[in-house]
């Protein structure tokens, strides 16, 4: 084993060590050179909690170190340790976490069924990914829980904005007014039947214009755009609190064009779900990311009789590991469904839905398509 | 960053992007992206001419497109249109300011289905087999576009990019000369339409600009002919693209004034590789800035067809397959791009391929039965058909409509003895679209929808 290896694995352990920083932790493991190690041992300082509270003069007089060195040694202290003293301050139990997850609310997709497959709707701190055929509904869906992530907290529902990213230009304002009033007709209905005046004021309140205010739009044009609104993600959201929902629509577009190098891509596209993670789980944001599908070919190549192909989500298998549920969209019997696929906390399962003219909405009330026939 | 001005992206939304990237603190992995998204690296694209040798057909754009990059670049940085984009600042919407237009087919019934015509700033597919009136739309289209921003028009010319044979001029002048104005339908499907007027133009930057220097060419070479420069003006002051009398030749004194100007706004390109399309659409942003020595601004890309240029190219190997979705996909994300970025309709055609029963089984595809929007099967002349080009294009493309023939031999009898071909105009999938369908069919002076 050479030296360069080694070298690897024991910064590797400091980087282990520093996460869990303690008082008591001694300061060969910080991530310093060698040499200034050896001073700060050499002049008495052994643990982190010796350089606790001490100024960089100060401990440059007393370890005999230049200023810079000083800082540099102040620098790596894990960050924690000194602010709290404890690094498991941050932590929470499982009960409080259940609590907090009592207390959310969810962002329905008006659908009665879809709600129920979800549990009450789209999880707020999580990363929804949507996926199926063209034309199946996506970006209705998108749009839809754009509208209605609005409902007023009156009628139990999230009382907030939404930030809709648009790869593809599939995003159309008209079809979006006409679900901000079928939205709203069903708001004031829902405010009606439940009786209470609170409600019936939030509803009254509620008009088309401000609700289409009410939903951030971006378009982007190529990959290196959508990178880039993704870094600025955080910003945005801590810039405008009241943003509860991000759509991306699509996720897959621009990452699917002219990539020759896979390996970038797939980085690219990890460090891309790390940072939507990041976000919805720091500003409670529910992140709503569409992606198409594509025809995977299984059993060997060349191999006709064997070989069967099948459609799966874009993107590939490590791209999967990036959202925390995923719902594919399929059609069955003439009929729109909607599958939760892959979700930590509730049981997979299927839910009819249709898409109205008012926007999602459950199968039940939609008629029946006519289907021209020319061979009659 | 090399690769911006080699593509020919704006450089303010590339910098903007770049900016956010080091503001955030990574410009690594997508600084390393870009240079690695280059220029596309096949040696066939390397040396690909923007313009194809000359073939039948002739070419107008060639004078207005064939800018070289450094110009194209030039007038990038100096130009301050109302185009510019300003991405990666997310804006609220409003539903006065952000409708999407929508440009005329010249049909008002058409018009009606499709909700006041084709979409602005998206791409749009029609697909059917041939001779399902694709071909008569695109045409159809290419003049209407020129309708003033009043009749529902965009006021601008049109590219037509052919792929397949020759460019139908006879068609296109029969067109012109019988091009009727559609009246208006007060429907109410069509609430969303924004009600435009001469008064207030959208599109401030489509004020035409003063006549130009030299006289355009006529942009077929079929016909030389010369436009005047007081035509262009009259063109402008009183409208006389649409025909006033009926639809019968030689009724209209103007129709062959009228269908000589109306043509010399059709830029017609051909296309034969797929590259050549790729390396033209990067290209072609200096032909959308209203600066240009022409008098009307681009303002519609139509390209007929699509699938002709990627079926025919391409081997059934896996390595060619994956080569086609990268370039399919490159050209999809350019279209887009300009789609957007211009707030111009792209119109597509793309052919059909027959249904065979029981591919799945034996093929190693079971993938034509999957279905794909509204209709759970494409039928036209009696048969079942699968849109050509696959799965990954469909992702590709915002509207597709799917336009098919009946297979009755008799047809429909509108006015008179004529008899004509019933067909359908489906919409397949379109996101501010409901799954209806509408009858039309083909006259002489173009597309006429059939009230069910």
């Amino acid at each position: 084993m050479d030296s360069g290896s080694m070298g690897a694995k024991a910064s590797d352990k400091t980087a282990v060590v520093n996460s869990y920083s303690h008082p008591r932790m001694e300061v060969t493991v910080l991530k310093l050179p060698p040499t200034l190690r050896s001073k700060l041992l050499g002049s008495g300082f052994r643990t982190v909690g010796d350089l606790k509270g001490i100024s960089a003069v100060q401990l440059a007089r007393d370890a005999q170190l230049m200023h810079e060195e000083a800082l540099q040694v102040l620098k790596s202290l894990p960050r924690v340790s000194s602010a709290s003293g404890s690094a498991l301050a941050g932590a929470q139990t499982a009960f409080e976490i259940l609590q907090q997850e009592r207390a959310q609310t969810m962002i329905s997709t008006m659908c009665e069924e879809f709600d129920t497959l979800l549990a009450g709707g789209i999880c707020p701190k999580a990363v929804t990914e949507i996926c199926g055929m063209p034309g199946i509904g996506k970006t209705q869906l998108g749009m839809q829980l754009s509208v209605s992530v609005q409902t007023p907290s009156e009628l139990s529902g999230a009382d907030g904005e939404a930030l809709y990213i648009d790869t593809e230009g599939s995003f159309m304002v008209e079809r979006l007014v006409e679900m901000v009033n079928g939205w709203l007709e069903d708001v004031r209905q829902a405010a009606a039947c439940s009786k209470k005046p609170e409600a019936e004021r939030a509803a009254s309140r509620l008009s088309r214009d401000e609700a289409l205010a009410n939903i951030h739009y971006v378009r982007v044009h190529d990959h290196t755009e959508q990178i880039a609104v993704i870094n600025t993600l955080d910003n945005f959201c801590r810039e405008h609190r009241r943003v509860r929902l991000v759509v991306i629509d699509s996720v897959t577009f621009h990452f699917r064009q002219d990539f020759q190098d896979m390996a970038l891509r797939t980085r690219l596209l990890n460090e891309m779900s790390m940072k939507l993670m990041n976000v919805s789980e720091m500003r409670n944001v529910a992140i709503v990311l569409i992606n198409q599908v594509t025809v995977k070919k299984m059993g060997a190549v060349g191999d006709k009789r064997n070989s069967a192909a099948m459609i799966v989500p874009a993107l590939g298998e490590s791209w999967s590991h990036a959202c925390t549920n995923r719902l594919v969209l399929f059609w069955m019997d003439d009929g729109r469904y909607a599958h939760l696929y892959k979700s930590p906390s509730l049981k997979a399962g299927m839910a009819p839905f249709s898409v109205t003219s008012k926007g999602i909405r459950s199968a039940r009330e939609s008629r029946k398509r006519p289907h021209p026939d020319y061979n009659e | 960053m090399a690769s911006s001005s080699v593509q020919g992206i704006p450089t303010t939304s590339k910098s903007a992007a770049t900016a956010a990237l080091h503001a955030t603190g990574s410009g690594g992995g997508p600084g390393t992206s870009s240079s690695a998204q280059g220029i596309h690296t096949r040696s066939k694209s390397a040396a690909a001419p923007v313009h194809a040798p000359a073939s039948a057909g002739g070419s107008g754009l060639r004078n207005s497109v064939c800018i070289s990059a450094k110009n194209n670049i030039k007038q990038l940085l100096c130009s301050s249109d109302s185009n510019e984009v300003t991405t990666l600042k997310p804006r609220r919407l409003s539903a006065a300011a952000d409708t999407s237009r929508k440009c005329t087919v010249g049909c008002p019934i058409l018009d009606a289905h499709l909700r006041g015509g084709i979409p602005c700033g998206s791409v749009t597919e029609l697909v059917g087999e041939s001779t399902s009136a694709k071909t008569q739309f695109c045409l159809q289209m290419a003049l209407a576009v020129q309708a003033p921003l009043s009749d529902g028009g965009m006021g601008g010319r049109s590219l037509y990019i052919f792929t397949e044979g020759y460019f139908p001029m006879k068609r296109l002048w029969q067109i012109a000369s019988t091009l009727r104005k559609p009246t208006r339908v007060d429907d109410k499907n069509a609430m969303n339409c924004p009600q435009r007027s001469p008064a207030s133009p959208v599109f401030p930057s489509q004020r035409p600009p003063p006549p130009p220097p030299c006289p355009p060419q006529c942009a077929t070479n079929g016909m030389q002919t010369t436009v005047c420069a007081t035509f262009q003006q009259q063109y402008w002051r009183e409208p006389l693209f649409w025909s006033t009398v009926g639809s019968r030749r030689g009724e209209d004194p103007r129709a062959e004034e009228r269908a000589r100007i109306a043509c010399s706004n059709v830029l017609v390109e051909g296309i034969h590789t797929p590259d050549e399309l790729l390396s033209l659409l990067r290209h072609l942003r200096s032909a959308f800035s209203g600066r240009s020595r022409r008098p009307l601004p681009l303002r519609m890309i139509i390209i007929d067809s699509i699938a002709a240029l990627f079926r025919s190219e391409f081997d059934n190997t896996i390595l060619d397959m994956s080569n086609r979705a990268s370039i399919l996909f490159q050209v999809a994300g350019e279209l887009k791009r300009i789609a957007s970025e211009f707030q111009i309709p792209v119109l597509l055609t793309n052919q059909v391929t027959d249904y065979i029963e029981g591919e799945g089984a034996e093929g190693g595809s079971s993938l034509a039965e999957a279905r794909i929007g509204n209709l759970s099967y494409m039928l036209t002349s009696g048969r079942r058909v699968v849109a050509a080009l696959g799965l990954a294009w469909c992702s590709c493309i915002t509207t597709r409509l799917f336009l098919s023939r009946s297979t009755s031999a008799f047809g429909i009898t509108l006015d008179g003895s004529q008899a004509y071909m019933r067909r359908r105009m489906q919409v397949v999938f379109a996101p501010h679209l409901p799954p209806t369908s509408c009858e039309f069919v083909v006259e002489r002076c173009g597309l006429r929808g059939l009230v069910s």
